[in-house]
């Protein structure tokens, strides 16, 4: 079930919202939280029914793992929560790597050794790889004796909560789990609502509109590269923004939602590609996910007072590590790696304070950020090798001049689409900032009508009918 | 009313107009005809866009004017209505050919017809096909009626009131198109294709339509088999459903391009035929013959011709008018079933 689908908008989301006021209206709040945990788990389920009982096992060793290491104060302490740690991110690690990385692995070994083992029929867990990030964080604090007091209720809560259950963002345990300890949490704010209506609208909007025509636009060049050079790069752009459309509009659905239940998820985008570099394009895209990788792996490798060498080493290291959670291929690698070289180089000339002109500098960025997604998309490195050549063929590039009215008249749809894409990252308010110092004007109300009501009546599934061509 | 009651209620009404245009727009288009498609009235489109659905609402309008019918996937498609009548005395056809058919829905919609409608005969044509699956299609070009499936009605309408106006838009574009073609291959008023084009492209010049057909060019990978035993058991229900109700249950297999049934499993094939002639008996135009080896009586690998549909109406019903070759059509019993296999093998061995 995804938020922006019938069933979401019009079945699960206002019995479970309408339920949860109830309860918390007749002071129920206990059992309200645990009706909202219920419903984050029939809503897993939707998706990945076949996983449920890893997922539900999982979550529930993890709590057990982190309530053992909290409670070691005796002699061996150290020593046993060594240990605890150990099993609970072996358990985390073992479960994502078979589910997700077993047939690569497969694929490689038998390239390597000419072996023939056959793959596996595994389907990947919807949302693994994000919630097996927040348990390793959750086990890692316990540890670190940063979760005592934490009940298993509002620990269920932050796991499973349905609004970054499957997408993110990344929820760190120290900015939910306060909050539903919250006594006010259980209140019903009006102006949340308002809020979360609003973001969730924006959200939809922006996935249903831009990110989905655009992506059904792109997707087909890159699956089989060939249509000439103008195709190829307006391909390439197109996903470079739907990329962007679909998982910030994913974020804003996210926090939208949990506004409705009186939680602020974290941001997750804020105008990435108005980035004038590499490292500030990595401090505004996909914020959660960088936040992790910098508190867990960067800063487990890098100390304060490391010398350069091991800076560098950290923030390749980090990319690599991104680039695998990111999937499962060698090019998910080569994608994270070259983004580590990005970093780095504009890390260097930051220490070095060597400074481009401003529009020199977005501009070096942004084509870095679109030859990263054309890597990233293009799903293997057999498929990258044809895109890059179709893509710089220097006789398509003579042909492409003259082919370019016939090209537009063909693409004025999508280049339309793109263009309103395009100008809306590099020049319009992000969610974030529209919704700072809101106010609850009538305007906004028929904004995020109009929003979600376009999205609405474009949101039911498109078949193409297949003609005999008789 | 404060500022907030007011912004929940401007937001609400805003959407429930774009709902209710989205719902009207859907219901005055009606891209499946499932709300009888009282603007447009253009049954052929609706049919095309889905066959089990478009068909089962021209037929609860015009029921009256059939009597038996043709149940089968898109090979039944040679079997046109206005021949069989010939051979069918007083009898009046029509065609329920969909696209990717299985028993699955051959149980569903024989059932359905014999319990709302006056059904003499029914005309089961099997493509041996369906032996690759059992089963709802996906898509909604594949959905079956909730009419058919006794599945929610409210649930069903609500669907096609909410659908993506994508839909909507295809059908007004296909409308006023001056060609109207592409979105008029099927015909309402007998269910089959429209072949007229195709037919004369394959009468003028055979030997070039053969060479430009890719199908004919390519090898067929092989066709599984995990539908067997569920297409066999709902054919036995067809059976005793028309048995139940009087009516004259006819089975046939359909011709198959050679290259189509070296696709199939040998064992697996041998296998249905066994469980199917247990359940009925039937006429077999399947399998290697002077038919099947040319090229030039297909559209393609999956389809045979009118012509050849013809041919197999001959065949069945001892027309001298028209010559068919020796080896074209068998009818199987459960007691000659080997035999037939048997030969239609020999040259495997």
């Amino acid at each position: 079930m995804i938020f922006s689908s019938y069933k979401f908008l019009f079945g699960f989301l206002p019995i479970v919202y309408v339920i949860f006021l109830v309860l918390n209206k007749s002071k129920m709040e206990v059992i309200a939280k645990y009706w909202l945990v219920m419903a984050s788990f029939y809503f897993y389920a939707q998706g990945s029914l076949s996983f449920f009982p890893y997922f539900a096992g999982s979550v529930g060793f993890n709590f057990l793992i982190g309530y053992l290491i909290g409670k070691q104060n005796g002699e061996n302490s150290g020593t046993i929560k060594k240990i605890l740690l150990t099993m609970g991110l072996a358990e985390n690690i073992i479960l994502l790597g078979y589910f997700k990385y077993t047939n690569f692995l497969i694929t490689n070994y038998n390239f390597l050794t000419k072996a023939q083992i056959p793959l596996k029929t595994i389907m990947l867990p919807i949302g693994i790889s994000f919630f097996t990030f927040q348990l390793i964080a959750y086990l890692i604090d316990s540890y670190r004796g940063l979760t005592k007091d934490y009940s298993f209720l509002n620990y269920l809560l932050f796991i499973t909560f349905f609004p970054q259950l499957i997408v993110g963002p990344i929820v760190h345990h120290s900015d939910v789990v306060p909050q539903f300890e919250d006594k006010e949490q259980s209140i019903f704010n009006i102006e949340n609502l308002i809020l979360g209506i609003c973001m969730f609208s924006l959200g939809c909007s922006k996935k249903i509109l831009l990110a989905d025509p655009l992506t059904a636009f792109a997707q087909p060049y890159f699956k089989d590269p060939s249509g000439g050079f103008w195709l190829g790069w307006l391909s390439a752009l197109a996903y470079t923004i739907s990329y962007y459309f679909d998982l910030s509009g994913y974020g804003d659905m996210a926090i939208g939602l949990g506004l409705l239940f009186n939680i602020k998820l974290p941001q997750n985008f804020n105008s990435p590609y108005k980035a004038r570099d590499f490292q500030e394009y990595w401090r505004r895209w996909h914020i959660t996910l960088s936040n992790f990788l910098s508190k867990y792996i960067f800063r487990s490798i890098f100390k304060k007072g490391d010398g350069s060498r091991k800076y560098y080493f950290a923030i390749m290291v980090t990319f690599l590590v991104s680039g695998i959670w990111h999937g499962a291929g060698w090019s998910f690698i080569i994608w994270g790696l070259v983004n580590g070289v990005f970093v780095c180089i504009s890390s260097y000339m930051n220490r070095k304070n060597v400074r481009l002109p401003d529009a020199l500098a977005w501009f070096l960025t942004f084509v870095g950020v679109v030859g990263t997604r054309i890597i990233f998309v293009s799903g293997s490195i057999s498929n990258l090798m044809k895109v890059s050549k179709e893509l710089l063929k220097p006789a398509e590039i003579t042909f492409a001049i003259n082919g370019l009215w016939s090209f537009f008249m063909d693409n004025y749809y999508n280049m339309l689409l793109l263009i309103i894409g395009m100008g809306i990252v590099f020049f319009a308010k992000n969610s974030n900032e529209l919704m700072k110092d809101f106010k609850p004007k009538l305007k906004y109300a028929f904004a995020a009508g109009v929003l979600l009501g376009l999205s609405i009546i474009q949101m039911g599934e498109v078949t193409k009918f297949l003609y005999f061509q008789f | 009313m404060g500022i907030n009651k007011r912004w929940i209620l401007t937001f609400v009404s805003v959407l429930i107009i774009f709902l209710m245009l989205l719902s009207s727009i859907n219901y005055i288009v009606d891209p499946f005809g499932v709300f009888g498609d009282k603007f447009f009235k253009w049954d052929t489109y609706n049919i095309v866009n889905n066959q089990r659905i478009g068909k089962i609402d021209y037929l609860d309008k015009y029921h009256n004017k059939f009597d038996s019918y043709i149940i089968g996937g898109s090979k039944s498609g040679a079997m046109i209505p206005g021949k069989l009548e010939k051979y069918f005395e007083g009898s009046k056809f029509y065609s329920m050919l969909m696209y990717g058919g299985d028993f699955y829905d051959y149980e569903l919609i024989a059932k359905y017809l014999i319990d709302n409608y006056e059904v003499k005969n029914l005309v089961l044509h099997m493509s041996v096909f369906e032996i690759k699956r059992y089963g709802r299609g996906e898509g909604i070009q594949n959905q079956p009626h909730a009419k058919v499936t006794g599945e929610s009605l409210p649930k069903f309408y609500f669907k096609f009131f909410t659908l993506n106006l994508d839909y909507s838009r295809e059908k007004v574009e296909a409308w006023l198109k001056e060609d109207k073609t592409l979105c008029s291959v099927i015909r309402s008023e007998d269910g089959v294709f429209e072949k007229t084009k195709i037919d004369k492209r394959l009468r003028e010049n055979p030997e070039e339509f053969v060479v430009q057909e890719p199908s004919f060019h390519k090898k067929h990978y092989n066709i599984g088999n995990i539908g067997l035993y569920k297409n066999v058991e709902a054919l036995k229900e067809i059976k005793e459903y028309c048995e139940n109700h009087n009516v004259n249950f006819f089975a046939i297999a359909a011709p198959t391009h050679y290259l189509e049934m070296d696709a199939f499993h040998r064992e697996k094939f041998t296998e249905y035929w066994r469980e199917i002639s247990q359940i009925t008996d039937f006429w077999d135009f399947s399998g290697y013959n002077s038919i099947s080896m040319d090229s030039r009586n297909f559209y393609d690998v999956s389809h045979y011709s009118n012509h050849v549909g013809e041919l197999m109406m001959a065949r069945m019903f001892d027309d001298n008018s028209i010559d068919v070759p020796e080896d074209f059509g068998i009818y199987v019993t459960k007691d000659n079933v080997e035999e037939v296999l048997g030969e239609k093998f020999k040259n495997d061995k």
